[in-house]
């Protein structure tokens, strides 16, 4: 079947407000008699929250984590992109929707881009009202830095922190409305259904994560902004609670699940080093600005990386990228650092990591000024590896950091089930297979503050929404099956802790999905996960009680979402016959290496149907026509 | 390395909780202590034990999830850091680590090592804010900000609410993580305005909430992950002043 | 009136009051210093001295004292008050717990204050009420005019070793509460700067030793006066 994604008529340039101008309103005093769930409270869900229940919906918020302060968008360090040209370096709304669409291997919504790009001007502005500390110049004007993919400044920057800045921003305006009772807020509750009656998204099944207790909620829309699936790979940069679970239990529910397999490997992280690891720690790819990325020249050179003179250094993106040098995207520098370490020329113990060299920048500019942009970043580096890094180089290798994929949504945010929107990294609309730098910061708050507002009220105008109960069938079955579960998990009573299957699941998703896939592989991995799972279900140990706080209960609940789902990223990724961004199958590559696009036969969505547990999905085609801009080969050379 | 851990054990709010002994055997000194936590949870279930309840999310430093008295230290024996960002290979081989929860008449514990925080989300509600509705934003540029108030305004908004701060303070007093916002906000333009009133509501809830009061000992600033200066609190003591005695709002406003 | 009492049951008003009347004891302890130093120049200056504060500038003085009866009632008062509070806010404690910025003078403010409130009672009975526990004070005559005779009693009294010495200790805990204190007014009252806290600092230390160091040296002087007889 193919689906719709109600892109509205006419030039690209005016469809959003072609688009605002059409759409149904809801009469202010009436606002408040809808009542709106908002399930996430990062960057998009906060933003959501607070500028619905500013225009007066009454919004009831939820978060699994004690204050909705912790969400990971907090980590996000770099920066958040802008059209401002404030730089004067010839940027503009169409060069941020070109580069953004570009940076995605082709693979996204040209509608939700040109929208995107369009509104990240009055973000900026928004932010700024709410007193967000951006860097300023000496003049007291907005500072910016430039970003991988792009030959523009125009990253907006809080130090290195800016995802935090953003963030509690967003929170503090949530919080606003909490105080004036416009907003409740329901923290250390995990979302664990939603419930759907005539077809529509009525309201969310959530755990009380102190009491036990499963709770009804219902609502006239329901509102998901749950992040990614990073942590399906085990070891990421993402959160040790990010989690899959909302997002796959509205799937299963009857949301498309689209784009899977587009999964973004950070090229600047810390490297593994061993398996007690619980998660990867990123360096903002800001760094990539004054640093330099190498490796020796000669494999397996074990020197100490100051005593490798210049000449048996090996730039490789400055080599192989020209253009663009270390400001390569992602994916591509991801690519190339795996690439290099393949052929034995990886630093470090395990070989597998480069160099990121601040040498030259230090002797250009002055560590001071090294410190002032980046100084938490090497505090960072220093206090996890005990390396010095303003006195020897850095060591990086890629990691699994941000996830394209999600559930599927029109140009209205709204998934296949009417009233379920999907904001944020949850949903997979703008980056296409793969993200820019800045992006997500940017998508995030693009969705909350300044689209699910509108169409939100487009969706509430037109829709039939007769009163529901929490007493509704629905509700009582939602709630039945999620204790099941919940029962299931404890009465498993095996030997092992989730965690470690959870590892083991990762191993799999690393080495069989991750920076490069073939058909062999993913088929292995199609093998393994079922058999891990079924594993799972015989031998997991959950200790405790359904009834109080039980962290290891959360926890297995969440891992065996990511076992059902990592079949879906694997499948998907095997059904996608050829590369594109974050999805590199090795026998879809140019002669030198790079991401081979197949447009003729690929150039769709590829939204998910659930069929049940262990059925193959169904898979639902959103074709991608790109009128604005031209399908090419990515090039950064 | 090998340590020997006690640990605060409480099943719930009501339990009255108790220390227990632990061992964490062969523990590398690039772990963090809680990864070290981890591989004692996972030694716990093999036994068929309950594990160590404990929270952690971004395990980097910035979500200000995890909270541990380390030792009698708010996020243990490093300055600067939380535990999550604490490495083994700041303990002695050998060593026995005490470890408890946050203890404040704010913070109750609801498990272990897990406390409640949501005092500091009501203190933010307060006040915490810029009034500040989507849609009437003019351009960011519009207003010039020097760049001293810009990075003043950046030390204090680090924060990342994590309540060491409270935990550190021989008073469990809030007052650094109060100031920390009120200073942010009072330093940039768009947070002027409503300054008056922002001061007075945040401490007004503060002290409803069962915090102590500020004795000036710094502890706050020393246990601070993010190392924030006492110099904010002395701008609240300033703008509360102001505000109470010479601006025309109410204190209890 | 409804606000500032509002103002004064908040937590930064309690510290601002605190700091605000530790202030005003400051200057005091400075005149009360300045004066002292006439002992010096004999009796019969000091007694004069005596005489003229108490009588010709009794106008100036005594609501002088009466604030600051007041200035130490609600120090005391709020002393109390934001212990107990103090106490409550962390009701179970810490099993372990080290300290890092908190000095011995910091955390001994209550003791301290306690132990100094003692010495004002003894210190004003012995000195401002016609030598209350001491015996009375004889009276002197200069230029036919009668007066108590401060600077004998105050000899007599600080002939004793034990007398000289509690003083000395008394002297000592008037250090150890302003070197907290001074610094610790000014941050309550908002005074904090990057260019001059670091001096604020300093001098609110030497104001501490300046202080005690100067009634320390006076007790010895006197003592020593009279031959350190006991």
């Amino acid at each position: 079947m193919l689906l719709d994604p109600k892109i509205p008529p006419g030039p690209i340039e005016k469809k959003w407000e072609d688009y605002k101008f059409h759409m149904k309103l809801v009469n202010p005093a009436n606002k408040r008699k809808y009542k709106i769930i908002v399930v996430g409270t990062g960057l998009a869900g906060s933003s959501a929250s607070a500028s619905l229940a500013e225009l007066g919906y009454n919004v009831h918020t939820f978060t699994w984590q004690d204050s909705p302060r912790r969400a990971h968008s907090i980590a996000a360090q770099g920066g958040i992109n802008a059209a401002k040209n404030y730089t004067n370096d010839g940027d503009s709304v169409q060069r941020l929707f070109y580069d953004t669409v570009k940076g995605g291997d082709f693979r996204a919504r040209e509608a939700n881009v040109y929208r995107l790009a369009q509104v990240s001007v009055n973000i900026i502005d928004q932010c700024v009202a709410a007193g967000v500390p951006f860097a300023r110049d000496y003049g007291g004007l907005l500072e910016n830095r430039s970003f991988g993919g792009t030959q523009v400044s125009r990253t907006f920057y809080a130090r290195g922190q800016t995802g935090q800045q953003l963030l509690l921003s967003a929170y503090q305006s949530m919080m606003r409305q909490v105080g004036l009772g416009n907003v409740k807020l329901h923290t250390r509750r995990e979302m664990l259904d939603v419930v759907v009656i005539d077809g529509k998204a009525r309201g969310i099944i959530v755990r009380n994560l102190i009491t036990g207790q499963m709770e009804r909620h219902e609502a006239d829309a329901v509102i998901m902004a749950t992040g990614g699936y990073g942590r399906v790979f085990y070891l990421s940069t993402n959160a040790m609670g990010c989690n899959v679970t909302a997002t796959w239990r509205a799937h299963k529910r009857g949301a498309y699940f689209a784009n899977p397999c587009y999964t973004q490997i950070h090229p600047t992280c810390i490297p593994v080093t061993g398996s007690h690891q619980s998660k990867l720690t990123l360096m903002s790819e800001s760094l990539r600005n004054d640093g330099r990325v190498w490796v020796p020249k000669k494999a397996g050179d074990k020197r100490a990386p100051e005593t490798i003179p210049e000449n048996e250094r090996y730039y490789f993106l400055e080599e192989r990228y020209p253009s663009f040098g270390n400001l390569v995207p992602r994916d591509v520098a991801s690519r190339n650092a795996k690439d290099v370490c393949d052929k034995g020329m990886g630093v470090g113990g395990s070989g597998l990591a480069v160099y990121l060299d601040f040498a030259d920048a230090i002797k250009r500019v002055g560590e001071p000024k090294i410190k002032e942009k980046y100084g938490n970043l090497f505090d960072m580096y220093f206090r996890i590896t005990d390396e010095n890094p303003y006195k020897t180089p850095m060591r990086i290798y890629p990691a699994v950091h941000y996830t394209m994929g999600g559930l599927w949504v029109d140009y209205n945010l709204q998934s296949s089930i009417p009233g379920l929107h999907v904001l944020g990294e949850a949903n997979f609309s703008d980056h296409g297979a793969n993200r820019l730098g800045a992006s997500a910061l940017m998508q995030g708050l693009a969705d909350g503050y300044f689209i699910i507002p509108h169409t939100i009220g487009n969706y509430l105008a037109g829709a039939n929404l007769p009163k529901v109960t929490p007493d509704h069938a629905a509700f009582k079955d939602a709630e039945a099956t999620q204790r099941d579960m919940v029962n299931k998990l404890l009465a498993v009573k095996g030997k092992r802790p989730a965690i470690e299957f959870h590892r083991e699941l990762g191993k799999i998703m690393w080495d069989k999905c991750g920076m490069a896939r073939t058909e062999k592989s993913l088929k292995e991995a199609l093998v393994e996960i079922p058999k891990l799972r079924e594993r799972f279900w015989k031998d997991v140990n959950v200790l405790g009680g359904a009834g109080d706080l039980n962290q290891n209960l959360e926890e297995a609940g969440r891992i065996a979402d990511f076992l059902e789902f990592g079949e879906l990223l694997v499948y998907d990724a095997l059904n996608r016959e050829e590369s594109c961004g974050g999805h590199f199958r090795e026998e879809h590559a140019t002669p030198d290496g790079e991401a081979q696009r197949d447009d003729e036969n690929f150039c769709y969505v590829a939204a998910w149907e659930w069929k049940g547990t262990g059925k193959l999905p169904e898979l639902h085609k959103e074709m991608l026509t790109f009128e604005n801009v031209h399908l090419t080969q990515r090039s950064y050379k | 390395m090998n340590f020997t851990l006690r640990v605060w054990r409480q099943r719930n709010a009501a339990d009255p909780g108790a220390f227990q002994e632990y061992q964490a055997k062969d523990i590398l000194a690039d772990m963090s202590f809680l990864e070290m936590l981890d591989e004692v949870n996972i030694d716990l279930v093999h036994k068929n034990q309950e594990p160590i309840a404990f929270e952690s999310d971004c395990r980097e430093g910035i979500c200000g999830t995890c909270c541990q008295m380390i030792d009698g230290e708010a996020h243990g024996p490093e300055t600067g850091t939380t535990v999550c960002q604490l490495f083994m290979r700041s303990f002695k081989d050998g060593e026995t680590i005490v470890i408890e929860p946050w203890r404040a008449r704010a913070f109750p514990i609801m498990k272990d090592l897990i406390v409640d925080r949501t005092a500091f989300d009501d203190i933010i509600a307060a006040g915490g804010f810029v009034t500040a509705n989507v849609g009437g934003a003019q351009d960011g540029n519009n207003i010039l900000i020097p760049k001293p108030d810009a990075d003043t305004a950046m030390d204090a908004a680090q924060c990342i609410g994590c309540g060491a701060c409270v935990a550190a303070c021989p008073n469990a007093s809030a007052m650094l993580f109060v100031a920390a916002k009120v200073s942010h906000l009072a330093h940039l333009p768009q947070g002027r305005p409503e300054k008056a009133r922002r001061a007075l509501a945040m401490v007004s809830k503060m002290d409803g909430l069962g915090f102590g009061n500020c004795r000036n000992h710094y502890e706050c600033e020393a246990a601070c992950p993010k190392e924030i200066s006492v110099a904010h609190i002395a701008k609240m003591n300033r703008e509360y002043g102001s505000a109470a005695l010479l601006s025309d709002q109410d204190p209890s406003s | 009136m409804h606000a500032l009492k509002k103002y004064m049951a908040s937590s930064i008003g309690k510290k601002q009051m605190m700091g605000a009347t530790g202030i005003s004891l400051y200057f005091y302890l400075i005149v009360h210093l300045a004066g002292n130093i006439a002992m010096l120049f004999g009796a019969e200056r000091y007694n004069k001295y005596g005489y003229l504060l108490l009588h010709e500038m009794a106008e100036i003085i005594v609501p002088v004292e009466i604030i600051l009866i007041f200035a130490i009632l609600i120090h005391i008062r709020l002393a109390i008050q934001l212990t107990l509070e103090n106490r409550a806010a962390r009701p179970v404690a810490y099993a372990m717990k080290k300290s890092n910025q908190q000095t011995l003078h910091s955390a001994s403010m209550m003791m301290t204050g306690s132990a100094i409130l003692i010495f004002i009672f003894i210190h004003v009975a012995n000195f401002r009420f016609g030598g209350a526990g001491m015996g009375g004070m004889p009276i002197v005559t200069y230029d036919g005019v009668a007066m108590k005779d401060l600077y004998g009693t105050m000899m007599r009294a600080f002939s004793q070793w034990w007398y000289t010495g509690a003083y000395v200790v008394a002297m000592m805990l008037i250090f150890s509460h302003l070197s907290h204190g001074v610094q610790s007014s000014l941050q309550s009252l908002g005074f904090n700067h990057p260019k001059y806290t670091p001096f604020v600092h300093f001098a609110g230390r030497a104001y501490a030793i300046l202080i005690s160091g100067g009634f320390i040296l006076l007790a010895i002087w006197a003592y020593f006066q009279h031959g350190g007889t006991p």
